[in-house]
């Protein structure tokens, strides 16, 4: 059970996000530090989702609204006082998001690519969609950990990712000095492992269709 | 570039997007200093605070000055409505009366002197009219 606002924290236990925002409301820069551990990755991935062109094209451009993002939250936070978010996601999400847009629409006499504007039109547009982001940002986050946990023969076909998902099967193979129909063999294997391992960390189970085919 | 005929499993799409993400930096740090987020953060809203509480007070005392200004100009002159009491007769005796500003007056006259400064002039026509015609502005 979370903590309650009043009750000291004791090491072990998980502070909820009601605990951490009343803290930081009290002036408890730890308690900043902790909601931005949790929560970094996905302010990233929301301003990512409603940008994909420019932050390809800045990098460093997703790190400058994500700034702005975390203190406009802050100020969110203040502006309500004592009433906790109903969601501290879902209101991130919507800050993060928000700060996107504006920080999109005020590039100087550039217009919004078409990429931006497909990805803000199919951007969700509720609190409740926030739950849709977290879900993605999560399955990405877990195929990233178990990509990282791979031992060193199948992290060198990985690293052959971007010819493989193009199925450049001859330069792939060429580059790992390894037969084509090996490569495939041990393609199937990798991604075999991956998805268990995602299914293990996120508990999400991949649909029959969901298995890599045998290409 | 997609290949028509060995389209990618969700896993292996996945993989794709995690590619694009993570050259795009969403799995990087925001670099942030808390400590001057706080503090910019309290300041800012401190800030805010002061001006919103400044502006309702300016914005008040803004109003209270309309609608002393309001009342002003919207009542009768102070000598007027100090006089209107008199009770002068509503009949044409008072347009024998008239003398205009700084005039001497006659003594029946001066029951017409509704801002009693000896003479009948349109200050005085002004507050006779309102008495008697029901002359409203």
């Amino acid at each position: 059970m979370p903590p309650r606002r009043d009750e000291p924290l004791s090491p072990s236990q998980t502070p909820s996000d009601d605990f951490l925002i009343s803290s930081l409301l009290g002036g408890d820069e730890t308690a900043l530090r902790k909601l931005i551990d949790r929560y970094d990755r996905l302010v990233r991935f929301t301003i990512y989702r409603s940008s994909k062109a420019q932050c390809a094209a800045d990098p460093q451009w997703l790190d400058s609204v994500a700034s702005s993002a975390w203190a406009g939250f802050l100020q969110t936070l203040r502006r309500r006082s004592a009433d906790c978010p109903r969601s501290t996601a879902a209101l991130l999400a919507t800050i993060a998001r928000n700060h996107a847009v504006s920080a999109l629409r005020t590039r100087m006499g550039q217009p919004l690519a078409t990429d931006d504007a497909q990805a803000l039109a199919s951007f969700p547009a509720t609190l409740d969609d926030a739950s849709v982001l977290l879900a993605e940002v999560e399955l990405l986050a877990a195929l990233r950990d178990c990509s990282a946990t791979l031992d060193e023969p199948d992290r060198l076909i990985l690293s052959q990712s971007s010819l493989l998902l193009e199925r450049r099967w001859r330069d792939a193979a060429a580059a790992l000095a390894v037969s084509e129909s090996t490569l495939r063999y041990r393609w199937t294997r990798v991604l075999e492992r991956l998805r268990d391992c995602v299914e293990g960390k996120t508990g999400r189970e991949f649909a029959p269709q969901d298995r890599p085919s045998d290409s | 570039m997609a290949d028509p005929l060995h389209p990618l499993s969700p896993l292996e799409s996945a993989l794709a997007d995690l590619a694009a993400a993570d050259r795009a930096g969403v799995f990087a740090r925001t670099r942030l200093d808390s400590r001057t987020l706080m503090r910019d953060a309290d300041g800012r809203s401190r800030a805010l605070s002061l001006l919103y509480r400044f502006g309702t007070l300016a914005a008040m005392l803004g109003v209270a000055v309309c609608l002393w200004v309001w009342r002003v100009s919207d009542s009768p002159t102070p000598t007027t409505q100090g006089l209107l009491a008199i009770a002068s007769p509503c009949d044409g005796t008072f347009f024998g009366c008239v003398t205009g500003p700084r005039r001497t007056l006659g003594n029946p006259c001066s029951d017409f002197d509704y801002d009693a400064d000896g003479d009948i002039d349109m200050l005085d026509i002004r507050a006779h009219q309102l008495r008697c015609d029901g002359i409203t502005r």
